[in-house]
Parts: C-alpha cells; sequence; structure tokens
C-alpha cells in the first residue's frame, strides 16, 4: 500500500517535468525589458569598470590602477 | 518449436522493419500532403492562404513585442512595393495575444501589404512557429516553397532573392 503511493507520488511529481515549455508566440511577458537579467547594461558597465579597476586581480572589465577608474 | 534467442531476433528484425516502414510512411506523407489551407481572413479580403490569383504567397508571423518584427516590417513594404505586380502577395499574421497592443504596432509600422490577426495562434500551431519572426513562401498551388526563421538586416538580399527565385 504504501509502496503504491510512493509509486503514485513519484508519477505525480515526474508529471511537473512533462510541462510544455512556451510556443514562440508566447513569449511576450519574457520579453519585456523587466525579464532581463541585466536591466541596465550601462550602469553594469559603469560599476564594473570602477570595482576591477580597484580589484586588479579580478579583471575582465577594464583597466586596474586604483582610484576612481578614469583611465 | 523456434529456439527463444531466435525469437528476440526476429521480433527485433520485425520492430526494426516496422521502424523503417513508419518513417518512409511520414517521408511519404510530407511529400503527399494536401495543399494547406488557412481560412483565416486577411485585410485585402482573401484567406491568408487558399485565395486569390496570386504566383505566391509570402506569410510572415509578427508580434508586437518582438524586436526583429519591427525591422521586417519596412523591407515587407519593400518587397510589396517591387514585387507585387509580378504576383508576390504578403500576408504578416500577427499573434499578439491583445488586438491593442497589435494595433497599436500597426500604426506605427504602416504596413501596404495584406494583415491578418490571430490572436488563438492556430495558424502559428498549423505551420509549428518556432521563432519570431519567421516567414513561409508558398506557391501558387499552397504548397511549402521555403520557409525562414528570424529577421536580420544582413538577410535582406537573401531573402530578395529567394522570393525573385519564387516569382520565377
Amino acid at each position: 500500500m504504501r509502496r503504491a503511493a510512493a509509486i503514485t507520488l513519484i508519477a505525480l511529481l515526474l508529471g511537473g517535468c512533462a510541462i510544455e515549455p512556451p510556443r514562440a508566440w508566447e513569449r511576450d511577458l519574457l520579453a519585456r525589458p523587466a525579464m532581463t537579467m541585466d536591466p541596465d547594461p550601462l550602469e553594469r558597465r559603469i560599476m564594473y569598470n570602477i570595482y576591477t579597476s580597484r580589484e586588479n586581480s579580478f579583471g575582465g572589465n577594464g583597466v586596474g590602477g586604483g582610484g576612481c577608474g578614469c583611465n | 518449436m523456434a529456439e527463444p534467442g531466435k525469437l528476440t531476433l526476429d521480433s527485433r528484425r520485425r520492430d526494426l522493419l516496422a521502424l523503417a516502414a513508419g518513417l518512409l510512411a511520414v517521408g511519404a506523407t510530407a511529400a503527399d500532403a494536401p495543399p494547406l489551407e488557412l481560412a483565416l481572413p486577411a485585410s485585402d479580403g482573401l484567406p491568408v492562404l487558399g485565395g486569390g490569383n496570386t504566383r505566391a504567397t509570402y506569410i510572415d508571423f509578427w508580434a508586437s513585442w518582438c524586436a526583429p518584427c519591427r525591422l521586417s516590417f519596412p523591407w515587407m513594404n519593400e518587397m510589396h512595393d517591387r514585387l507585387s505586380a509580378r504576383g508576390l502577395r504578403i500576408v504578416a499574421v500577427g499573434l499578439d495575444r491583445r488586438e491593442a497592443d497589435a494595433r497599436r504596432f500597426l500604426e506605427r509600422a504602416q504596413p501596404r501589404f495584406a494583415i491578418a490577426l490571430d490572436p488563438g495562434a492556430d495558424s502559428a500551431r498549423r505551420l509549428d512557429v518556432q521563432a519570431m519572426p519567421s516567414s513561409y513562401m508558398f506557391s501558387a498551388e499552397r504548397r511549402l516553397l521555403f520557409s525562414h526563421r528570424g529577421f536580420r538586416p544582413e538577410d535582406r538580399e537573401a531573402l530578395e532573392g529567394r522570393l525573385r527565385a519564387a516569382l520565377a
């Protein structure tokens, strides 16, 4: 009895994996700017420029050198 | 009575034959499919596909929220101006769930070609649209000549070439 209940539960949980992804024309909500992972790319670029100018070994977003990151 | 091992081999062979027959049947279905009909009415008074005396129909699926769709409309206006006299009919099918969004988009885009609105997306489902925008070129006999996913400005010339080839 317990085994049957467990199998039913697993089957129901697996059913959750079968949800269809949205079709191409259903992506209107996903296309909104608020849904992007990076809502303000310029703000992010400026922040990382300052950050990596001080954290020199981090790298990847500009030239290190300390200070305000203006160079 | 046959040996069990042999039985398994036979049943495997039978399965493979059935699979091959199935695959052949699928191929035959694609080739011998009846001409597609999309009865949804377009703004020119004809169904999206299946009416009029056009040499070829270019169907484009778009939505107001899709950025490349915005780029494709001026190009389709151009193609309509250049090729409609040669028998090209362009129909852009809007798939917005809210009609007001589609209307707002159309006010900006000012299309000169036919427009149809399909909020239920039945036509897109029938053509199995995988990307926005997607376009499909049909012959006068309503057979698919080619399809294209997405729209990039660098696609313009190649697409125009394909349209011209379909009308030749």
